[in-house]
């Protein structure tokens, strides 16, 4: 019982993980929490479930077009919005992105209906049985994905140039730019690779969990508290927190009560961000002027 | 010969407010113009129009006789004018040397790599700090990479920006004779814009004296050091460093 519910837990913890990698990516980049983040998730899912259920597209291919469909919305969102204003201090940036959160929610409900909608496992990957533990083979998906995505990403931030030209723009964007950087491409870059990562996220949750217009909130709520627990900007920590997150929520469930999951892991977060205030995996920054 | 970089009857400002009303000037391969002039003279104004950042309402500006209006502050970095901005603005969550690495990003890697090492003779300091985050280095240590930073793309124009800013005399002195250097020892054509005008003009070739957004004096900076009016309406004939 005890190991199945941690089994749970990781396999919920790297959904959060995959909602914190898009808030990291974006944060690197332009310092900007993306609060429409979530609904990256949240359009991945309904994109697939409209493509597979209605349309009958094959599963892969509709994969692969949640993710191209978000990539568009993340880069129309940086160019068509965020760019208009990118003069504004920092907290009109992030109320356009909770208005556009917002907006989303409002054209899904619109273009896919107010109704629960769901998708088939992928399968080909069998279901794991441990002793008397199972593990879903969609929660083995997603447990794989996470692992390369999550790579993938630690790799371009800390070694490539492009990622370290994104946060340099962060940093200092017109010091970025006497560098040659061109700090309005990297954003609309990040903006695109958070889209494909919540569009395919999303699509891996939801033979899991449904897809419904109104998951961006949760699953935005969750992603950025995971992304500050395991401190904002390290694509290692946007994993950690989740999985420390979904840990948490699924024992509280388990042995306590699910009503309580919430409160105890944001509970978690407050305390993680006394103890540890650069998270969990962050590095304190010391800066001398 | 055809002067570097020529600014000719520039007018900019921000929004309404015009603050530059018309300056000309010229800088030549391996000479250093030094820019002098109070706070609030509109220095920094002039820089930032020449790296793209404030699109000015009239004037021009050339590289190497080719105008440059209204291109990209990164296109303008890429085309050999490198800035330093006031207050060194060096990224501080990431290494020195990866600060160094960013000066020459979009140009060849084994260049660049080349270009480092110089650099690292230039600021034999930065070496041991190489892996460490810049933002945590004194300031004088973060001017020197600011400065290498734009030496890395092996630039033909230098405009610093009051490289003294904030640091012990001791220091200042290190980074003047640092620009000497590359003037002498490497042909950079320098644009050196200071408050410490003392300093400033003994090791110019050229001045400019900008007051209120306008050219108000120019000339040797021996000539202006040994001007007597002009020490005192600027700078108050004290001296230092
Ligand atoms: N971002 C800005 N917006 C509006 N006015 C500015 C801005 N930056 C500078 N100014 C004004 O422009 C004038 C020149 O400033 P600046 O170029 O920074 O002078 P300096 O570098 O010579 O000290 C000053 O009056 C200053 O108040
Ligand atoms: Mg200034």
């Amino acid at each position: 019982m005890f190991l199945q519910v941690v089994v749970s837990g990781i396999v919920v913890g790297c959904v959060y993980g995959m909602a914190a990698l898009g808030f990291t990516i974006v944060y690197n980049a332009t310092k900007i929490i993306n609060f429409a983040n979530g609904e990256f998730m949240m359009l991945g899912g309904v994109l697939l479930a409209g493509l597979v259920a209605a349309a009958k597209v094959p599963i892969p291919v509709g994969i692969l077009a949640a993710i191209a469909g978000c990539a568009l919305v993340g880069w129309v969102l940086q160019r068509g919005v965020l760019d208009g204003a990118r003069n504004s201090d920092p907290l009109t940036l992030v109320m356009l992105t909770i208005g556009s959160a917002l907006a989303l929610r409002g054209a899904a409900a619109l273009a896919f209906g107010r109704d629960v909608s769901f998708v088939p496992e992928f399968g080909v990957l069998p279901l794991v049985l441990l002793g008397n533990v199972y593990i879903p083979s969609q929660g083995l998906w997603i447990i794989m994905v996470l692992v390369v995505v999550s790579a993938a990403l630690w790799y371009v931030f800390s070694r490539t140039m492009l990622g370290k030209a994104m946060r340099a723009a962060s940093q200092e964007p017109r010091a970025a730019a006497l560098c040659g950087i061109e700090p309005r491409r990297t954003a609309a870059l990040a903006m695109i690779m958070a889209g494909s990562i919540g569009g395919l996220a999303g699509a891996m949750l939801a033979p899991m969990s449904a897809a419904f217009y109104e998951n961006g909130i949760f699953l935005g709520l969750k992603g950025f508290a995971a992304a500050v627990a395991g401190g904002l900007g390290n694509p290692l920590g946007a994993v950690v927190g989740g999985l420390l997150i979904g840990l948490v929520e699924s024992l509280t469930s388990g042995f306590v009560a699910s009503g309580f999951k919430d409160a105890v892991s944001f509970m978690l977060l407050i305390l993680v961000l006394i103890l540890r205030p650069q998270g969990l995996v962050g590095k304190a920054v010391v800066r001398r002027v | 010969m055809t002067a570097l970089m020529e600014v000719d009857g520039l007018r900019a400002g921000y929004g309404s407010v015009e603050v530059l009303h018309g300056v000309s000037l010229s800088v030549r391969e391996g000479e250093i113009l030094a820019l002098v002039g109070a706070n609030g003279a509109g220095k920094s104004t002039l820089l930032n129009t020449i790296s793209g950042f404030i699109r000015p309402s009239d004037g021009d500006i050339l590289c190497r006789g080719h105008s440059i209006l209204g291109r990209a502050p990164a296109v303008i970095a890429r085309a050999g004018i490198r800035h330093v901005p006031e207050g060194r603005r060096i990224f501080a969550e990431l290494a020195v040397e990866e600060n160094l690495m960013l000066g020459g990003y979009g140009l060849d890697r084994e260049r660049v790599l080349e270009r480092m090492k110089w650099v690292y003779e230039l600021f034999p300091r930065l070496i041991e700090r190489r892996s460490q985050a810049a933002g945590t280095m004194s300031g004088g240590e973060q001017q020197m990479l600011a400065i290498g930073r734009a030496l890395i793309a092996d630039p033909k124009l230098l405009m610093l920006d009051e490289p003294s800013m904030g640091l012990a005399p001791i220091v200042v002195a290190e980074i003047f004779k640092l620009i000497v250097k590359l003037r002498d020892a490497h042909g950079l054509g320098i644009l050196l814009v200071e408050q410490n005008a003392h300093a400033a003009l003994r090791i110019a070739d050229q001045a400019c004296v900008l007051s209120l957004g306008c050219v108000v004096k120019q000339g040797t900076g021996a000539a202006l050091l040994s001007d007597q009016t002009f020490i005192e309406a600027f700078l108050g004939g004290r001296s230092s460093v």
